[in-house]
């Protein structure tokens, strides 16, 4: 298999929606508007009551809702029909265009989609982790959580990027292990971006 | 339900050439019960049209009894239902196209008819022959223009209207191909008379598509109709995909080529057979974004670094395909990919230049290019072709384009198009002003009474017309046909345009060894 790097990057940026689709879900419906307000203000959003942040995630016509950002992973799928297997497309593909418009329903689909893409290559697969684990760090960040396990699980994945010939990501790589804040963070992220540009 | 629902019921929907098509709607006597049609259910189907299940002499019948018989038994309601459920698969495979100007961007499911058209193998074989032999004419005709140009020289076919066409490309001129294979892919759209006569309707050399309906027509047949299929000793057609592979292989420069499938990206209308036939091809789909060209060689970007690209399936009209040749402002091909190929760095199929050969201003001439070429008499007829250039027979087109098809020659996808004996007054006068300030691009032909094939539709089994492209793929060392093609559809009661985006459907098309009784 040819993997290119435009497919690994819409694999990657599809892990990370996942992700950032099934957390969110996760904490979906906020009983109390405090708890609301300091998730809203996590994500950057001023929404400071939990009725409205609940509508708010499940409105389809709002860009930053989850079933918009589940259409944003769609749209990685359709990118990628070239070379996820004709089973694997259609049921991803049917799975997010028939979502409801319901946190539990949503959470499901998102373990769906990635027990799906768990059985793809194991190249795609790799891309796939790496954007959810970036993901998981992104959130974390956000959230105040410690990094530490998240960043010694993805380590020997991210070490296989190396072996690949993506040399240049290991010293921001080493930097975010020993210092694990938010600017090395991105400046991890920075680079890896810049992979999926790159041409040798 | 009712005994009307379960019951198959025969729509007698016709299209005559010399007045207004008309849906001549059923009343309750066309019902019949499942017992009386178990034997002649298309019987009852006769018209004035060729009826491919009926009318063709050269064949027993014996694919298309079983076939008559298999609906027999079942109810019209059944048949929705396998209908419904072809319509489901093809949702669910996202088996779907836009319709370009459809601002609400709606998926679209091509329809899918459940009956499949028969084709005798002594028949596939004229069919196959033919479009053999036009092919390799196609390719001699395209290496001679831009090299020697006997065939201009020779005044065959004037110089002018080939030197000046805007398909022609100034770029290919003396530049070699290997084997002299300009088109690797070809679709060669046929159509039966009411003789039953075959004919070629028009040649497709640039990016012929609708070979992944090819395919998932079989596919479907076979879920939906096991028992049918086994029964009938189909020719198979699956292995279509790794053909093509192997002929794009023996087009390359070099050994183990890379091959590439060129999309325009997911916004093209046909986006869903460039991706199935890379994911069936086992080679990557990519974009502009993905190639470059260092040193005249083309390269694909991918995770382990660059990667040269030797053979590009281009599914980007010439126009896009390099910015540095063609349209500068093309975001779809790559710079520089022109001066790779004539460098002989990477073979690009179908080549630029292409369109040239399949215009329907230069179709007329394939008859004398294979007389020319091959010292052979054509075994597929062209249909009588008028060339609005010509004065003559321009004023032939005026007077009669009541009775006439009148067509752009670089039109497609049937756009463009004039079909006499179905327009009002209104319609005949805006394209009789078009044809008088620009003939040169207008052909027309004779509306000819385009063979029928049985139809499920929302009333019952119809008859409804219909076309056949086969996909010719050529090679400096062979030419390969599978057997069977796309066979296309007017689902409309009447009409003649089977293209898809304006409502044409597909059967599968099974070539079948039943011989003469």
């Amino acid at each position: 298999m040819v993997l290119l790097s435009s497919s690994a990057q819409h694999i990657y940026w599809l892990g990370r929606y996942l992700f950032r689709i099934g957390h969110v879900a996760s904490h979906l419906p906020f009983s109390t508007d405090q708890q609301a307000a300091e998730f809203a203000q996590a994500l950057s959003l001023q929404i400071d009551d939990a009725e409205n942040l609940n509508q708010f995630m499940l409105a389809r016509a709002q860009p930053y809702s989850l079933l918009s950002q589940l259409e944003i992973a769609r749209d990685n799928i359709q990118e990628l029909r070239g070379l996820l297997t004709a089973e694997a497309y259609a049921e991803i593909n049917y799975l997010i265009k028939n979502t409801p418009s319901d946190a539990l329903a949503i959470q499901q689909v998102v373990e769906e989609c990635c027990s799906i893409l768990k059985a793809e290559q194991e190249e795609i697969f790799l891309f796939f982790d790496i954007g959810q684990a970036v993901e998981q760090i992104d959130t974390y960040f956000r959230f105040y959580q410690n990094i530490d396990h998240v960043i010694e699980a993805v380590d020997f994945k991210v070490k296989r990027l190396f072996s690949l010939g993506w040399n240049d990501l290991e010293p921001s790589w080493e930097i975010l292990k020993t210092e694990p804040y938010l600017n090395q963070f991105y400046a991890f992220t920075y680079k890896l971006e810049n992979q999926f540009e790159v041409h040798a | 339900m009712t005994e009307q629902e379960h019951n198959l019921h025969i729509s007698t929907d016709y299209y005559a050439p010399d007045q207004t098509a008309s849906t001549v709607s059923t009343d309750s006597s066309s019902f019949i019960s499942q017992l009386s049609v178990s034997t002649n259910l298309f019987e009852q189907l006769k018209s004035e049209f060729f009826n491919e299940m009926l009318d063709d002499k050269s064949f027993n019948g014996e694919a298309s009894k079983k076939i008559e018989q298999w609906l027999s038994i079942r109810s019209l309601d059944e048949l929705k239902t396998l209908g419904t459920q072809a319509k489901q698969h093809f949702l669910y495979q996202g088996i779907t196209f836009n319709v370009y100007g459809d601002q609400e961007g709606t998926e679209r499911t091509i329809p899918y008819d459940l009956i499949p058209r028969v084709i005798e193998k002594k028949q596939w074989e004229k069919i196959s022959t033919g479009c053999e032999q036009r092919v390799k004419a196609l390719n001699y005709f395209l290496d001679d223009i831009y090299h020697a140009q006997h065939i201009l020289k020779e005044g065959l076919i004037p110089a002018q209207q080939v030197m000046m066409h805007e398909a022609f490309q100034p770029h290919m001129l003396k530049h070699h191909l290997k084997g002299k294979i300009y088109s690797q892919i070809s679709g060669i759209d046929i159509i039966r008379d009411g003789q039953g006569d075959f004919f070629v309707l028009e040649d497709n050399l640039r990016t012929p598509s609708g070979v992944s309906y090819m395919l998932e027509s079989r596919k479907i047949s076979q879920k939906l109709m096991p028992d049918l299929c086994t029964t009938n000793n189909l020719q198979s057609i699956e292995q279509y995909p790794m053909l093509l592979r192997a002929i794009l292989e023996e087009n390359a420069h070099v050994d183990n080529p890379l091959i590439v499938v060129l999309t325009p990206g997911r916004f093209n209308s046909a986006y869903y057979e460039h991706a199935f036939l890379a994911r069936e091809m086992d080679v990557p789909l990519v974009t502009s974004r993905d190639l470059f060209v260092d040193d005249d060689k083309v390269f694909v970007k991918t995770v382990r670094g660059r990667q040269q690209v030797d053979v590009i399936y281009r599914r980007v009209d010439d126009e896009f395909l390099d910015p540095l040749t063609f349209k500068p402002d093309s975001t779809l091909g790559v710079a520089g990919l022109m001066s790779a190929y004539l460098q002989n760095n990477v073979v690009i199929a179908n080549a630029p230049g292409t369109g040239v050969a399949d215009d329907k201003s230069i179709y007329p001439y394939v008859d004398k290019m294979i007389e020319f070429y091959l010292g052979e008499s054509p075994i597929l007829s062209n249909v009588p072709t008028y060339q609005c250039r010509d004065h003559d027979q321009l004023d032939y087109v005026l007077g009669n384009l009541e009775k006439l098809v009148v067509k752009e020659a670089q039109g497609s996808g049937g756009y463009g198009m004039l079909i006499g004996p179905q327009a009002d007054s209104q319609q005949i006068e805006e394209f009789r002003q078009k044809i008088i300030e620009t003939p040169h691009l207008y052909i027309a032909q004779p509306t000819l009474a385009l063979s029928v094939a049985p139809t499920l539709t929302t009333d019952g089994v119809a008859e409804r017309h219909i076309d056949l492209r086969p996909f010719v793929l050529s090679s400096p060392y062979r030419t390969e046909i599978v057997p069977g093609g796309l066979t296309r559809v007017a689902m409309q009661a009447g009409s003649l345009v089977v293209n898809s985006s304006q409502g044409g459907g597909i059967k599968d098309t099974w070539v079948v060894e039943t011989l003469r009784s």
